[in-house]
């Protein structure tokens, strides 16, 4: 079945075409080109060729579909050798998924010390770990993870490559869907399987008031990137992550950017969507300093440090922190709200806490209105008794 | 310099709403403004040419109507507007977009291409990596500082890229495309608009392409279904006119906000008061087994 034409007539021999071919499937006999199965009718080769010689049939795109297989997860890793909250969530939607599809799931991870994931991917049912061990992987750069992932896709052919909404997953995601010529759709909350087994993406659009059905049904892979914190996985039996080693060849590369430095500034206290407890602070705080009894609090308890809009205003801690309509909008097992007023912003960005803890001088504040447990007094006393209670218990918090 | 920053005029977000019974977008009455992300990079870009001189196209795809996003642009202080404009594109996703812009900027020529980091109708931040990708340069994402710097006969763009655990320093060859965040700088208002400055218009001839790479036909990705989200904040919305009179009157009084059922507001001493905070934190933690007893 011919589904890509080569006019040998037209056709200059400059072998373009092959260097454009993002899944090598083209090679040149005698200056002209050939291709393999291998070829996902991607169209790259007839964008490129000077002469209009290639021509598509795209009506045979659907065959494309034969013989992918597999949901891919691009897993990242924080400091510590963890498994980012956002890569177990979409590890666990993608074992979800893999029940309807009978497909297997893979973690991909780029750069060194992968393995170190191994014991968290099993918890999230990963049935393999593909790692692309090179040095030059060591630190996100968009052209040489491009190239890398790429070559892996276009290698092991996988039905669905999912990533993290996260600033790496955001960046790097478009630019390999654009290589492969295929679909991908940005910020899912949800992800289902339609009854022709293509995979559904679910996201807001238009500011949050709509939500957009996506499918991809004439290309592969299908590609989308995760919002964090939305898809809570459900406990999955724990499994053997089977791990392959992948030497990528990055040395054809040519990169036009260099990382210079990367710099970690922000805190474990500002991962504000991730954590299971938040202490934020408000005007009440009345100095960035202040913001250490919160700290020291929120280390006992393995949480973040939030903060109101005031409180960013003023300059006493940076917008990552904040909580509220303009800023990220949480919902823990526990928030501690001190020195908080309940501005109606406020409240909007944290009322689905599982529980609220409020402490304020003032009896009147809106915010006791969604406490559970309102303490009227001076937060200044009451936080560090509050932490030294705790620490006194810390063996047990720790056990966690 | 030749900086190219793309813009898209996009609805009013606050006023899209759907036809609940035929579940599609109402247009009608839905005004359109530039992308508030894109003023952004238009700024950054007559900053550039303030320091380095050159000039600044401003392009957009889009209905026609989308040149009133074009001409505030201008008003701002960019020479030239182009629109690529035509039927055909209706339905174009993310690549098919960018393949589009990419041909149509490839047509007009770059040094340097500038976007907003999103826009907020659809919020996907993939068309300027898109893009840098059909044209075969350098993207960085998410740039909340950009100089230019010259050596060797070439210039180069140093930048700080925010991630979301701090930020990277990144060195990029030019051509590149950049896609900056709100706040990189504070955008001049718009000067007076200039209704006799001319908007390139052009139509999907001038890309050169099969029209099969164009539209709906070169979207792989298809919006099956669009669904109202059902909002449990709409209650706490704005006190707005759609509500009768006593709604607003008693949002007002209560802020909008239920009283959580079984809420308690204690005015103790501080050393009980923490004992009572450390029992919840422990309940609401799962860890009653223990800790209790060691608070009382």
């Amino acid at each position: 079945m011919k589904r890509i034409d080569i006019d040998s007539e037209l056709c200059s021999r400059c072998g373009l075409c092959e260097k454009s071919c993002p899944v090598g499937a083209i090679t040149l006999h005698d200056g002209l080109p050939a291709v393999e199965a291998s070829c996902t009718l991607c169209g790259a080769c007839a964008d490129l060729c000077p002469e209009g010689a290639i021509a598509v049939d795209r009506s045979q795109a659907e065959t494309t579909q034969a013989g992918h297989k597999g949901i891919w997860v691009f897993v990242e890793r924080e400091e510590h050798d963890e498994l980012t909250s956002v890569s177990a969530e979409i590890l666990c939607e993608a074992r979800r998924l893999s029940r309807r599809t009978g497909d297997d799931v893979t973690a991909v991870f780029c750069g060194a010390g992968g393995a170190e994931l191994r014991g968290s991917l099993e918890c999230c049912g990963a049935d393999n770990l593909f790692l692309l061990e090179n040095a030059q992987l060591e630190v996100y750069n968009t052209e040489l993870y491009t190239e890398a992932l790429v070559n892996l896709i276009a290698r092991h052919r996988p039905q669905i490559v999912l990533f993290g909404g996260t600033s790496t997953g955001r960046d790097l995601a478009p630019r390999v869907a654009a290589r492969l010529r295929t679909g991908l759709t940005a910020d899912c909350t949800a992800l289902d399987i339609d009854a022709e087994g293509n995979l559904v993406q679910i996201r807001p659009t238009y500011g949050g008031e709509i939500l957009a059905h996506i499918i991809c049904p004439h290309r592969r892979p299908q590609m989308a990137t995760i919002r964090p914190g939305v898809m809570k996985g459900t406990g999955e039996a724990p499994r053997k992550t089977r791990i392959q080693v992948f030497d990528s060849d990055l040395i054809s590369v040519r990169v036009r950017t260099r990382i210079l430095e990367e710099i970690k500034e922000l805190s474990r206290f500002s991962r504000l969507s991730e954590a299971d407890v938040i202490v934020s602070g408000g005007k009440g705080m009345g100095s960035a300093e202040n913001f250490k009894f919160l700290e020291e609090l929120a280390d006992v308890l393995g949480g973040a440090v939030g903060a109101s809009r005031s409180a960013v205003d003023e300059g006493w801690m940076t917008h990552h922190h904040q909580v509220g309509q303009t800023g990220k909008t949480v919902s823990p097992k526990l928030y501690i709200a001190c020195g908080i007023s309940g501005a109606l912003q406020h409240l909007m960005g944290m009322q689905d806490s599982k529980r609220i803890i409020a402490i304020n001088r003032d009896a009147g504040a809106p915010i006791f209105k969604v406490a559970d447990l309102g303490i009227v007094g001076d937060l200044f006393e009451i936080v560090p008794k509050i932490t030294g209670l705790l620490r006194e218990n810390k063996g047990v918090l720790s056990s966690r | 310099m030749k900086i190219i920053v793309c813009v898209k005029h996009v609805p009013r977000t606050q006023d899209v709403r759907i036809d609940s019974s035929t579940n599609t977008l109402v247009r009608e009455g839905v005004e359109s403004v530039l992308n508030p992300f894109d003023e952004f990079a238009v700024e950054e870009a007559l900053r550039i040419r303030e320091r380095f001189g050159g000039e600044v196209g401003i392009v957009s795809m889009g209905p026609p109507q989308a040149d009133q996003s074009i001409r505030s642009c201008l008003a701002m202080g960019a020479d030239r507007g182009y629109l690529l404009s035509d039927t055909c594109l209706s339905g174009s996703d993310t690549l098919a977009t960018s393949f589009a812009l990419s041909r149509m900027i490839e047509k007009i020529g770059f040094d340097l291409i500038l976007c907003g980091q999103e826009t907020t109708d659809s919020s996907t931040g993939q068309v300027g990596p898109e893009m840098a990708e059909f044209l075969n340069i350098p993207q960085v994402t998410c740039v909340m500082k950009l100089d230019l710097l010259y050596g060797d006969g070439k210039t180069t763009a140093s930048v700080k890229r925010e991630t979301d655990t701090g930020y990277q320093l990144i060195e990029t060859a030019l051509p590149a495309v950049i896609t900056v965040v709100k706040g990189i700088n504070k955008p001049r208002e718009p000067g007076k608009l200039d209704s006799q400055r001319p908007v390139v218009r052009v139509d999907a001839g001038f890309l050169g392409c099969q029209p099969d790479k164009l539209g709906m036909d070169g979207s792989p990705t298809q919006v099956v279904k669009m669904v109202p989200v059902r909002h449990r904040s709409r209650q706490y919305a704005i006190v707005d006119g759609s509500l009768s009179a006593a709604q607003r009157i008693s949002m007002l009084m209560t802020g909008g906000i239920k009283e959580k059922a079984g809420a308690t507001k204690v005015r103790e001493e501080p050393e009980s008061a923490a004992c009572k905070a450390a029992d919840l934190i422990g309940e609401s933690l799962a860890l009653t087994q223990v800790m209790p007893s060691k608070y009382h």
